[in-house]
């Protein structure tokens, strides 16, 4: 049968679908939950609004570029496959390289002709590996992780009253986005990259900052809102430009 | 900005019924998630016949096997930020750096909680449910438009997009150094040296897998580091 259209059967469209119907699924229970619990700690209906809208709008750059990413997968490995990529844990290029082994050890090129019906099953059972062990492992520590975090913490308001988790939690913030950030800044050389997504992160830092500074003392709601996603593009459009 | 002297929340309704329900509900759905990520798999075997062969899809997990670290730092790395709940949701949902933690702070910051907090992560629960919502929406619409509609979009367009995600980690290191100044020089320094350092090879010595480097300290390295020097400054009671 001829590859995409195996690649791209409709029963394979469904069989993306379950996974995807759980991961929403779960959305769901957790907001209700969330919102719940959230009511008993006293959080009030316009501040859920607020979080919502805000999260929503934050979604929409992040999830086009997803969308732009999930090209390659579709366009070499049929619909089903990239949907569910893109849908589920394991970034696109984390999956892309999977993809690619998966079909280098069963001598297939991917984005080529020379694709075969089992490279694309190959594929298919990596993908699902390399990224299942994301979740396990993660479902696994969580619950340690939240032990260790409150002992930490405790054990330091316990001395004079002073509370470390702030702390704790924007060190890990700034901690990730450095090492995000020095990925476009650093060649692996350690010389400077003079490229556009250089360029894109340096003038989406200074857009911020010079966005977040005037809120400040403006404290304007729609900048608050929306001054990520503006400093965001940006830094897309000069580091286009240049 | 001032060090209130808080006390540390451990509600009942958060500690006894939200993360019990959260731990339970959060392993029930990403054990089945993953187990029906197989399902495509299988019904390209038992539908189609298409069944690769053990050996090579041992061969090729074999080359993947420099992952399996990344799954542990990955997970340490960002469960500080994304608080337990958040945990769960993003690594089922995926595409955690760049759209789950952006909008995990996004949705904490607008809820105007302090960060690590129980209403923190009633927030970032909220907040990762929306992108779960909007990111579905948007890459079904893709998938529908199809691969031949997609590719008809002008490579420049594409070269374009691509300058989203780094404007975005820009645009967050700006947003969380703006209030944590000090920390936020001692983040850089650290994050931006180990990756200086392991360029050179100076860190090869860490365990990998053969025939790979140890990537996964530029991780743990930055993360880690930071945390751990802002513990050492705290305790010596230095304003972070």
């Amino acid at each position: 049968m001829e590859f995409f259209k195996v690649a791209n059967h409709w029963s394979l469209w469904i069989a993306a679908m379950i996974p995807i119907c759980i991961i929403l699924f779960q959305s769901a229970i957790f907001t209700k939950k969330a919102i719940h619990t959230g009511k008993q700690l006293g959080i009030e209906h316009e501040t859920f609004v607020k979080v919502a809208k805000v999260s929503l709008i934050a979604s929409i750059g992040p999830s086009i570029a997803v969308m732009a990413g999930m090209v390659a997968l579709l366009t070499s490995v049929g619909g089903p496959i990239g949907w569910l990529s893109a849908a589920m844990i394991g970034n696109i290029s984390a999956d892309m390289t999977s993809a690619t082994i998966a079909c280098d050890v069963v001598g297939c090129q991917i984005g080529t002709e020379n694709m075969t019906l089992q490279a694309l099953g190959n594929v298919a059972w990596v993908m699902s590996i390399v990224a299942g062990g994301w979740t396990l492992v993660a479902t696994i520590m969580t619950p340690r992780m939240e032990k260790i975090k409150n002992k930490m913490v405790n054990s330091s308001s316990k001395k004079d009253g002073r509370n470390f988790l702030p702390i704790f939690s924007a060190a890990a913030a700034l901690g990730a986005y450095s090492y995000l950030t020095s990925g476009y800044i650093i060649t692996k050389d350690n010389t400077l990259y003079m490229n556009g997504k250089m360029t894109a992160t340096v003038v989406g830092f200074i857009a911020m900052f010079l966005i977040s500074s005037y809120n400040k003392k403006a404290k304007k709601s729609w900048i608050r809102d929306w001054g990520i996603t503006i400093a965001m593009f940006i830094g897309m459009g000069v580091g286009m430009i240049v | 900005m001032e060090e209130k002297n808080m006390n540390i929340e451990h509600s009942e309704c958060y500690e006894k019924e939200f993360l019990p329900y959260i731990y339970k509900w959060g392993a029930i759905t990403n054990y089945a998630a993953v187990a029906c990520s197989f399902l495509l798999a299988i019904v390209l075997w038992v539908k189609f016949g298409v069944f690769p062969g053990v050996a090579a899809i041992a061969a090729a997990c074999a080359l993947r096997c420099n992952v399996v670290i990344t799954w542990i730092s990955n997970t340490i790395s960002y469960f500080p930020v994304l608080g337990a709940p958040g945990t769960f949701m993003s690594f089922v949902a995926g595409n955690i750096s760049n759209l789950r933690v952006p909008v995990s702070a996004a949705a904490q910051e607008a809820g105007g909680a302090e960060p690590g907090t129980e209403k923190s992560a009633i927030f970032s629960t909220i907040g990762i449910a929306m992108s779960v919502i909007v990111n579905l929406v948007t890459i079904t619409l893709g998938a529908i438009l199809g691969a031949a509609l997609l590719s008809q979009i002008p490579e420049s367009v594409l070269n374009a997009i691509n300058m989203l995600v780094p404007a975005l980690f820009g645009s967050l290191l700006a947003q969380f150094a703006l209030n944590r100044q000090k920390l936020a020089c001692i983040a850089v320094v650290i994050g931006y040296g180990v990756r200086l350092i392991y360029n050179t090879g100076a860190l090869d010595w860490l365990p990998a897998p053969a025939g790979t480097r140890p990537s996964y300290i530029l991780i743990l390295g930055s993360i880690l580091g930071t945390m751990a020097v802002a513990k050492i400054l705290f305790d010596k009671k230095v304003k972070l």
